[in-house]
């Protein structure tokens, strides 16, 4: 059996506009209003998107980012800093009960990151998941995932790092102390790969969006249906944007 | 005393731990105040962060099982935190306090 689900590819947008895009979605399938949706974007101006338990100062050099004219946001899912520059970033909404939405975070990690493990191999690129939200080829990281659960619906976005600037990125971010001493830099900056660093040749952000929305339908067995944000769904989003993902009060709530 | 720890304990992701603890630091220490960052997932995300603020009062050594009972009882379900990584993070901040005091006696 095939598992209706709607396909968004919405471009680059703003870090609030795509937070809030994520959250709206969710809360249209939860309604019922739509149907489970993988959604495709990217980021512009880049950003950082912080997990919902980290500490900005922990983790981020501000005015570094402000110099950078990287954004800052902070994710309604856990997990770690990701810094949104060249890479393709999807998310997945599914009603909770779906039998591709099991009750386990863990267990429903190892089955939607399929989709992008399944995405990377119609680019020629083995990986495997790596417990508990990365997935890794070659050894380094290429995707990292983060996931909740709201309104009766799971929530899990993610990246695919098309190339990487490990330099930059680790101006932005910060190392913690305890790696910042010795070799551990260069391990954590080894520990990261790319697309373009695996395949020795740049790839665009429409060919790997084409890639993945394939690996998705193939390993989830998604009866795909190209679709557009509803107007509400892009209005919630955009008021969102203004009043929760952009203030102040919650990107530095910790 | 307020405390500042940091570590990835086995199964853990990287926790961070901001607390203050009652004096002499030890096992009977309680917790006056806690804020435990990191990169870890806990789900619902917003009652986390009330359990967070149901372990002020808890002693050191009852920390790691008032905190995993927390998570059963309110129904959080986490990955990459539990109360062994939080306890021994926070323990191994205090040994290195304590190591630190002695040096500083001698």
């Amino acid at each position: 059996m095939k598992y209706p689900c709607r396909i968004l590819r919405t471009g680059f947008d703003t870090a609030y506009f795509n937070m809030g895009l994520d959250e709206a979605v969710l809360e249209s399938v939860a309604s019922g209003s739509s149907l489970p949706t993988l959604r495709f974007y990217g980021w512009k101006p880049r950003a950082i998107s912080l997990g919902y338990f980290q500490g900005i100062r922990d983790e981020i050099d501000v005015e570094a980012c402000h110099e950078h004219g990287v954004d800052i946001v902070r994710r309604i899912t856990g997990g770690g800093a990701v810094f949104h520059d060249a890479e393709l970033t999807y998310s997945i909404v599914i009603p909770e009960g779906h039998p591709l939405a099991p009750p386990s975070i863990l267990d429903s990690y190892g089955i939607l990151c399929a989709g992008i493990i399944e995405g990377l191999k119609e680019l020629g690129i083995v990986s495997e998941f790596s417990p508990i939200n990365d997935i890794v080829s070659g050894g380094k990281k290429i995707s990292g995932n983060a996931q909740t659960r709201k309104r009766g619906c799971l929530l899990q976005h993610g990246t695919v790092l098309i190339s990487v600037d490990v330099d930059e990125m680790f101006t932005l971010l910060k190392v913690p102390k305890e790696k910042a001493l010795g070799t551990m830099i260069s391990d954590v900056k080894a520990r990261v790969t790319s697309l373009s660093d695996i395949l020795h040749s740049e790839i665009a952000f429409e060919d790997v969006a084409a890639a993945m929305q394939k690996g998705f339908a193939h390993s989830l067995n998604l009866d795909a249906l190209e679709d557009s944000p509803t107007h509400e769904e892009s209005a919630k989003a955009k008021g969102l944007a203004e009043t929760k993902f952009s203030s102040e009060e919650w990107i530095f709530k910790r | 005393m307020k405390i500042e720890a940091i570590g990835k304990p086995q199964g853990s992701k990287l926790l961070r731990i901001s607390a203050k603890l009652s004096e002499p630091l030890g096992d009977a220490s309680s917790i006056e105040s806690i804020s435990i960052r990191g990169d870890f997932f806990a789900v619902p995300e917003e009652l986390f962060e009330a359990a967070e603020s149901r372990l002020i009062g808890t002693k050191l050594a009852n920390l790691a099982t008032v905190f995993d009972s927390l998570m059963a009882e309110m129904h959080i379900q986490v990955v990459g935190i539990s109360g062994f990584g939080l306890l021994s993070t926070l323990k191994r901040t205090i040994d290195e306090i304590s190591m630190q005091d002695t040096a500083n006696r001698l």
